[in-house]
This record gives C-alpha cells, structure tokens and sequence, in this order.
C-alpha cells in the first residue's frame, strides 16, 4: 500500500541514513556529493539530483528546484540542488535533506581540518626536527671550534718553531724579546743566548747600524709610510753575511706602542741570484746588439717585449713605440707575389703548430712604407719548466741576396739558351758573311743613283736586320765574350740613338754629362743595347712621346745594390714616358723570350742583360704602369790610359803590301781578296793552315812578307788560323795578323793577342768594318782618309 | 529448494543470515576488508561449507596465518576441494573481457558441486576491481550483480561482494548498493534499502 502524500516513509528514511553512513567511506569531497545526489535522486518525488558548486541564497530562485546548501559556519562546499517532479511527495523529505546536508558539510569540514591539523603538524614536527637538527650542529660547531682553536694555537706555536721566516720581536730598547728556531739558526745563536740582547749588537753589522736603527725608530714612531718589506745584512756568530728582507710591525698595548715585531725571509741567494740574472741580462742585450740579425722577442699573447737595433733599423719601429703592440703590427709580412699577409711563424708557433727549422720569406713592410724582402725563423721561449713564455723571432734583410740570386738565375738560363743558338747562328752567320760581300762587291760596280745600287742598298739594309739578329743570338752563346775596344760613349750613344730613331716620329732628349767617361767595350754589342733600349721605349708610346737618353760618369764605391765592383762606370739612362711595366712582370723583362709584345721574339733586353753582364756591367729598370719606364746600364770606365791612347787612333784606313787571306770558304775568299784590294793591298789566298805557313815562308824568302793576315779560326778537315799562326808568327813576327770568325764568341776574337793575333773581327763583317779594325792596328799610310784625331 | 530456511553465519556480522544472501560490502579501511574476508572464509570452512575467494588483495601468508589461528589448513582445505582462491582478474575478467554469463554458468557450477560433493553449503567473497570501468563488457556490472540476486534464488550460495570506496566513484558505488538486497554497516548486515529487485528493474 503506497503511503500518503505528506507520509514519510521508512525505508527513504533509512536510505537517507545510509546515504550519510556510506558517505564517509568515499575519499574525496567530489565522490561525496556523487554519491549522495544519486542517492538524493532515488527520493519519492525527485526526478533527478545533483551537486553544484555554488553558494548563494538562490532557494526558490527557480520553480522545482530544491536548494540545500552544504555549508558549516562560514565554509562552504556548494549545494545539492534536487529538481523536484512531485513536491507533495518530496515535502516530508525535505528536513531530513537538510539535515543530510548539513551532515555532509560537518563531514567535509571535519576532513578539512584534520587534513589542515594533518598539514600543521606536519609543518610542526619537521621544525622540530629542523630545531633539533640546529641545535645538534650549533654544540657540535661549538666543541669543534673550540677544538679548532686548541689546534690553532699548537699549531700557531709549532709554526714559530718551524717557521722559514725569521720571527723576531724586539722591545722599545731594542731588547730582543722573541727570537724563533729559525732566527737562532741563522745567527748561530742560542735562544737562551740571544733573548735580552740588545738586537743590533746581535746581529747587524757595525756598518749597517745607523741605517737599520733610523727604520727600528720609525716604525716604533708608528710611521705608517715605510714600504712593506725592508731588506738588511745580518751577521751570524761566524761573521757570514746574509741578506734578510723583513716586514716589520709596531706592537701595542693600550694605543701605545711598546716594540716591535719582524718577520725576515733569508733572501742571499735570491739576491745573488739577481744579479747574476742581471749579469745575464747585460750579457745578452749585448749578444742582441751586436747581432746582424734582426730579432724581437714576444710573449705568449704575441705582443713586441724586446728587439734589437737590426730590428728597429729593418722595421722602422723603435723598441719603446712598438714594445706591447701585436707582433704582426711591428712584423707586418705579406706574399710578394700576392700582397696578402703572410700569418707568421710567431702566430703559428703560438696556435701550437711546430715550427722549428721553418723560414718563410716575404716583403716586410716597414713603418715608413718601405718594403724589404725579409726570411724569418722563430723559436719559442721555454721557462726552466719547459713552458712556453713567448717566441723569439730572427730575420735578416734578404733583398741583395735574392738580386743575385736572380741575376745568378738569368746568368745560368742565358747560357743554356745560347749554348743551343750558337751553333745555329754560327752557321747562318758563315753564309751572311758569303752574301754580304757579294753584295758589297755588286754594289761597288754600281754607279751612285742606279736602280740597281738602290735595290743592292736595300738588301744591305735587310742583311743588316739578319746579321743583328744572328748576333743577338750569338751574343748568348758560350764564351761570347766582347771584342772589346775603347770608345767614346758620347760617339756610341749618339750614333746608336741616331740609328735607332730614324724613321720614328718620337723625338729625344740626348743629355750627355761632361763627365761622362770612355768605355771599353765591344762597340757593335754595346750599340745593340742602346739600340734595343732606344726601339723598346719608342715602342712604349704608340701614340708617340719623347725619348730622355742622358749619361754620366759615376764612381760605386761598394755596399751599392748593384751586383758591380767599385770603380768608375758610365751611366747611361733610357727614359720614356710611355704604358710602363707591371709590377708582377718587372723582374722578368730580362728573361730570354719574355715579351708583352704580340710580334716580339722576347730576345732584345735579354741581349741586352748578356752583353751588359759580360762587359762586367749591369743594367736595371724601374717601371711604373701607365707612366713609363727608365732603363740604366752601367758600363765600366776605360782605364785612363787607354782611353788617351784611343783618342788618339786613326780614324780610317789605307794600306799597302802583301796581305794574306786564310778561309775555307772559296765566296769568302774571294770576297776577303776585293775588299783587301780596295783597300790598296796585294792579296794571297789561300784554303788551309799548311798553305798558308808555305805561303808566308815564301813570302819571307822573296823579301816581300805579309804585312797584313785575315785568318779564318777554324778550317773544317785541316789546320785553321789558330793553329798556324803560332809559325807564321815565328816567320814574319811583324805581320798584322787578324783573327776571323764566325763565332763572335771566340775566346781568340775578344782576347786575339793571348793566341798570337793582333786583332779579332767577328763574321760577317763588311769592307768598311775591317778597314776600321786595320786602322787600329797598321801604320796609316798617305792617302788615308783618317788621321790622328782628338775629340 | 525445499523451501526451508538455513541461516549462515558470515564470520563477521553478529547475525546470521540466509543461506544464499547476496551481500555488499563498501569499505575504505584494508583492514576491515581483510577482516571480513578471512572471517567470512573460515567460518564458511568450519561449516563444511564449499568455500571460494576471488581477491587480489590478500596474500598466501594472510590465509595461512588467519587458517591456522582458526584451526584450519589451507593446504588441506585445498586438497580437500573445499576451498579455492584466485585472483578476481583471473576470474572475472578471463579471456581480457568481463562475461556475465560465464559468471553465471560459474557461480551454478559452484553451487552444484558443492551440493553433490554432500555439502552444507557454499559461499564466494569477492572484490570487484576498478579495472570493470575500462574492460569490455565491464557495463554489464550492474545486469551480472542483478542477474546474481536470481540465481541465488535456485542455487542458494552465499555471495559477499566487496567494492573498495576509494578506488570508484560516488555514483558507482550508489549504482551498485541498488543490486545487492543486504549490505554491511558498521559490522553488521543490515537490509539495504536502496536495493531494486531484479523484478522491479525488468518491469522497469
């Protein structure tokens, strides 16, 4: 039978009490209100139940909702809000929700207190603990400090006893009152001994008293500017010396001083060993100073500490403006191919790198914006430790070493190469020497204006380009020495300059000095220089310029950069103002087959190094791209002697006789006959040496010798001009013998007397050439066209 | 079932309770489940009972123990075939599913040995594990403890389920006073009044 409305019910009753009873089994407030609402939900009349966190006083806000707020004293823990479908059923219940509700929030409540309570005594029993732990440390720090302070104390005790200082209190008469182990040692003294003594008695020495006493009484005087450590003698019971550095302080009592009290350190061997290190020192600021070298040392960062005069001098830095500054700012070393910088050995060495026995090279650019080739080596400095404390770094300046270096380069290439042109050119030279003289012969049966004569002109002009060129060539080769003669270098320069600017639209300035001196020299090598020197600078300004040739004398005494003997030289410049020489290239201009030119062999100012070179001269350049070129050639002075005798030579020659022709070659032979004839000589030819010693014997026996020989060198198959000359000398020991060749470089051409000739003339050589030798060396005869001249 | 009455004692409530009560147990205490678990065992033994725990909260060394402090031997009461433990998980979950039928089919199987084994009875305490909330079939909790009040109607085991209030919710433990007719508070077996019968849930 269902209850009536308004009637409780029993068993909702018991649920609700069960709800409350099984409630406290659920650990958290929200399984709590779960479990309840679901409860709540199964009461008579609600349709449904369910927890809601908030607390404000919203009953009856909303129609069918029951409110039960969960709340104890001030806490709240939300409300059970119950949507009620049937309010008569439900009212009677509605008390013991309540109720249930406020059971709830006494359960809540009381979790959350004990779980404070829980918190603080929690909080409580670990300070406790925390305090317990405190005090336990504070007795134990306490029984260890005061154990600490016993242990301090004997210790402080056996300190003074063992003590390497020298512990010495003394009062205000200077009595000592505390003298240690290690002082009585030192005095040999006993404590017993020493306690009472009056301390400068005991052990200063009679001469240092004053000085000692006066700082006793200043620091009794309580002088608080005396220096930290004071350094005395002392002198021991045996009557030693020892060097004693002491600190020294006032003792007090009351504000007042009554005494005091020194530590000293035995400093005698420190000393001693400071002035044998400064002995050291001077030794090897000396060995610094008087090395060729230059050499800075630096420390570990890499920064300047020391450096020598050489150093200073080859960078431009004195040691004060470069001491601390980075070695590479002192040091600056680039690439001379590059112009990057060269990372030093110094750097390398500090990075860790191994270094020793490397030398690197490189331009180092000085502190007035020079630049020198410099080889460099470093070292490190090791402390007795063998810890590196810096490095050590030795150049020297290399620039005149690499000069020669280059000069002794170029010196070995060109005899390589001339060793392969000689012998083409030898040969090629033979048969110009054939078509020269043909020519020379056809053109001396032409009449002046002919067609013929002009066309015969021309070839001798081209014949001459020919010759030049195998002469060039030739001028390379092996033991092509100079024919030497003395000359006037005025006469040369102007000639060669003339010759080489003929046809040019470039115009030149010739400015001889007064002074400039005669040379010695083979004039038709030397005018190959001028005349290569002279062409390169017109061919510098395409678009034409000028030419400055000037000359003059110049005495080298030694030590100058040029690889010359000291003596007197001709200087000789070239300058033109035309497209200039890279930088990169410069050195290399002298090389054989160097050329900038699309046509050029690349031979002319090798020749010109050649023959510079074997005139024992030297020739240099300097360029500037884009503002020209300045050629110089040092050519040694004649001696003063010849020079006077030269000036006074014939200019021209005519002559008279018997004349002898030695040649091989039949067109030579011929052609040596006419040119011979020309000059006013009755002329025998022969082919070999044996013919020619008959011919001159036979000459002899008529009474009609050879005043005239040209002798060919070399005879292939038989005996030659050197051979014979040696017996037609014997025979006819007046002849005016010359030696002829077709190698220039014949020993017996530059130097003919040494083989028993009086003269030498390279092949091919034309009529005129040869008179001008015969001029030199036979006596003029009337009708000549030359004469003693002075110029 | 011939009709009459026999009344069990459960070892650990003062009053008796019919044979075949479908008991729940909601604790938050260990202590207090081990107490009625043992108890419950050990007096179910002495009875003669046929006797079963699925539960993996007491050990070997408790059942030892508790057995001996009784006058009983596990092992004994093992080879004997009275008693028998294992795991929940191991029972109710086989297979990695939760199988109200299997159950079923269990608890008669149960029932039937013990009654032709000449018994005078059989009971099972067991702890349901919080895994039944994530394992498949676990929705069926409610449909197995109902269907359970049913078959102890023809095969009268007395059945003790324990629910540990800290490890379910509020609502689940509502839900399962709702299937179990008596329950246990404060040490005594009381009628509970949230209980739906299984009739009233299938009219429902």
């Amino acid at each position: 039978m269902s209850p009536a409305p308004g009637e409780l019910r029993a068993d909702i009753l018991a649920r609700l009490l069960l709800i409350q009873s099984t409630a406290g089994h659920l650990p958290t407030a929200t399984g709590v209100m779960e479990f309840v609402c679901r409860g709540l939900a199964q009461l008579p009349g609600v349709a449904h139940a369910w927890h809601s966190e908030a607390h404000g006083d919203l009953a009856g806000s909303e129609p069918g909702l029951e409110r039960f707020p969960v709340r104890l004293d001030a806490h709240h823990y939300g409300e059970m809000v119950l949507q009620v479908s049937d309010p008569a059923q439900f009212l009677p219940y509605s008390p013991h929700v309540t109720n249930l509700a406020f059971m709830v929030a006494v359960m809540l409540e009381e979790r959350r207190r004990r779980a404070l309570e829980e918190v603080h005594q929690g909080e409580l029993e670990q300070r406790v603990e925390e305090r317990t732990r405190q005090l336990s440390q504070e007795v134990g720090d306490r029984r260890a400090a005061e154990a600490l302070a016993v242990a301090e104390r004997q210790r402080a005790e056996a300190y003074l006893e063992i003590a390497e200082a020298i512990i010495v209190e003394l009062d205000e008469e200077a009595r000592v009152v505390v003298l240690n182990k290690r002082g009585c040692d030192l005095l040999g003294v006993p404590p017993q001994e020493a306690l009472g003594r009056n301390w400068f008695e005991l052990a200063i020495p009679p001469e240092d008293r004053v000085a000692v006493r006066a700082v006793f009484e200043r620091v009794l005087a309580g002088q608080s500017e005396l220096p930290d450590y004071y350094d005395n003698l002392i002198v021991t019971r045996a009557g030693a010396r020892r060097a004693v550095a002491w600190h020294n302080v006032a003792l007090r009592e009351g504000g007042r001083v009554v005494g005091t009290r020194s530590s000293g350190l035995d400093i005698t061997e420190r000393k001693q060993a400071e002035l044998a290190l400064a002995a050291e020192k001077e030794r090897l600021a000396v060995t610094l100073r008087s090395i060729g070298d230059g050499v800075i040392t630096t420390d570990t960062a890499g920064r300047v500490v020391e450096m020598n005069q050489v150093a200073e001098d080859l960078t431009g830095w004195p040691l004060q403006a470069a001491a601390g500054r980075p070695l590479e700012e002192v040091f600056a070393l680039v690439d001379a191919a590059t112009r990057e910088p060269i990372r030093s050995l110094t750097e390398r060495a500090s990075a860790g790198e191994p270094v020793a026995g490397q030398r690197i090279q490189g331009l180092l650019l000085t502190r007035d914006g020079k630049e020198r080739a410099v080889a460099d080596s470093v070292a490190p400095i090791r402390d007795r430790a063998g810890a590196t404390i810096g490095t050590v770094l030795v150049f020297r300046d290399i620039s005149e070493r690499l000069r020669l270096l280059e000069h002794l380069t170029r010196s070995q290439r060109l005899d390589a190469i001339g060793l392969l042109a000689g012998g083409i050119a030898h040969d090629f030279n033979n048969l110009l020497g054939g078509i020269f003289g043909y020519i020379d012969e056809a053109r001396s049966l032409c009449k002046e204006g002919e067609p013929l004569s002009e066309a015969l002109d021309r070839s001798m002009e081209t014949l001459d380009r020919a010759r030049d060129l195998t002469r060039q060539l030739l001028t390379f080769s092996k033991g092509g020495a100079p024919v030497r003669r003395v000359v006037d270098t005025r006469t040369l320069l102007e000639r060669g300059v003339h010759l080489a600017l003929s046809g040019s639209a470039v115009a030149c300035r010739l400015d001889l000095a007064p002074d400039l001196p005669w040379v010695e020299v083979d004039p038709n090598q030397v005018g190959q220089v001028i005349d290569n020197l002279v062409r390169n600078a017109v061919e510098a300004m395409p678009g034409g310029g000028k030419v400055d040739v000037s000359a003059r004398g110049l005495t080298l005494h030694g030590g100058d950069h040029l690889p010359l003997a000291p003596g007197r030289y001709a200087c000789v410049e070239v300058r033109d103002s035309g497209v200039g020489i890279a930088p990169e290239v410069v050195t290399r201009v002298f090389d054989p087959f160097f050329t900038t030119k699309a046509e050029g062999a690349g031979l002319g100012l090798a020749t010109c190094y050649s023959i510079v070179q074997r005139h024992k001269g030297a020739i240099e350049v300097e360029s500037q791209l884009g503002r020209g070129s300045t050629f110089r050639v040092f050519l040694p002075a004649a001696p003063e002697g010849r020079a006077e005798a030269a000036q006074l030579a014939p200019a021209g020659h005519r002559g008279s006789g018997e004349a002898l022709v030695l040649d091989d070659e039949p067109y030579l032979r011929a052609t040596l006959t006419k040119m011979l004839s020309r000059l006013g000589y009755h002329v025998t030819a022969v082919a070999t040496g044996e013919e020619a010693i008959e011919a001159t014997r036979h000459a002899v026996a008529e009474g009609t010798p050879f005043s005239v020989a040209v002798m060919d060198l070399t005879i292939v198959g038989g005996m030659g001009g050197r051979e014979a000359i040696a017996e037609i000398r014997r025979l006819a020991p007046e002849v005016v013998a010359i030696a002829s060749s077709g190698y220039s470089t014949d020993p017996v051409i530059s130097s003919p007397r040494e083989f028993g000739f009086t003269a030498g003339i390279a092949k091919p050589f034309t009529g005129p050439e040869l008179a001008q030798v015969l001029a030199h060396h036979s006596p003029a005869q009337p009708g000549s066209d030359g004469g003693a001249t002075r110029r | 079932m011939n009709g009459e009455q026999i009344s069990v004692d459960l070892g650990f409530a003062k009053a008796q309770v019919p044979a075949g009560t479908h008991v729940c147990q909601i604790f938050s205490d260990s202590d207090e489940r081990t107490d009625a678990l043992l108890r419950f065992l050990t007096r179910g033994l002495q009875a003669g009972e046929s006797t079963a725990c699925f539960s993996e909260n007491v050990t070997e060394q408790e059942l030892e123990a508790w057995f001996a402090k009784e006058g009983l031997s596990l092992a004994a009461e093992r080879a004997s075939g009275r008693f028998a433990n294992s795991p929940t998980k191991q029972v109710y979950f086989q297979d990695g599913r939760f199988d109200p039928d299997r159950m079923l089919a269990l608890l008669t199987q149960f029932h039937l040995a013990s009654v032709a084994a000449g018994r005078p009875g059989a009971r099972v305490i067991g702890e349901m594990s919080p895994e039944i909330n994530s394992i498949p079939g676990g929705t069926r909790l409610l449909e197995y403890e109902s269907r359970v009040n049913h078959l102890l109607q023809a095969h009268p085991v007395t059945a003790v389920c324990q629910y540990d209030a800290r490890c379910f919710d509020g609502a689940t433990i509502m839900d399962v006073l709702t299937v179990h007719p008596m329950m246990v508070i404060r040490g005594a077996v009381v009628l509970n009044p949230f209980y739906v019968a299984p009739e009233t849930i299938a009219r429902g």
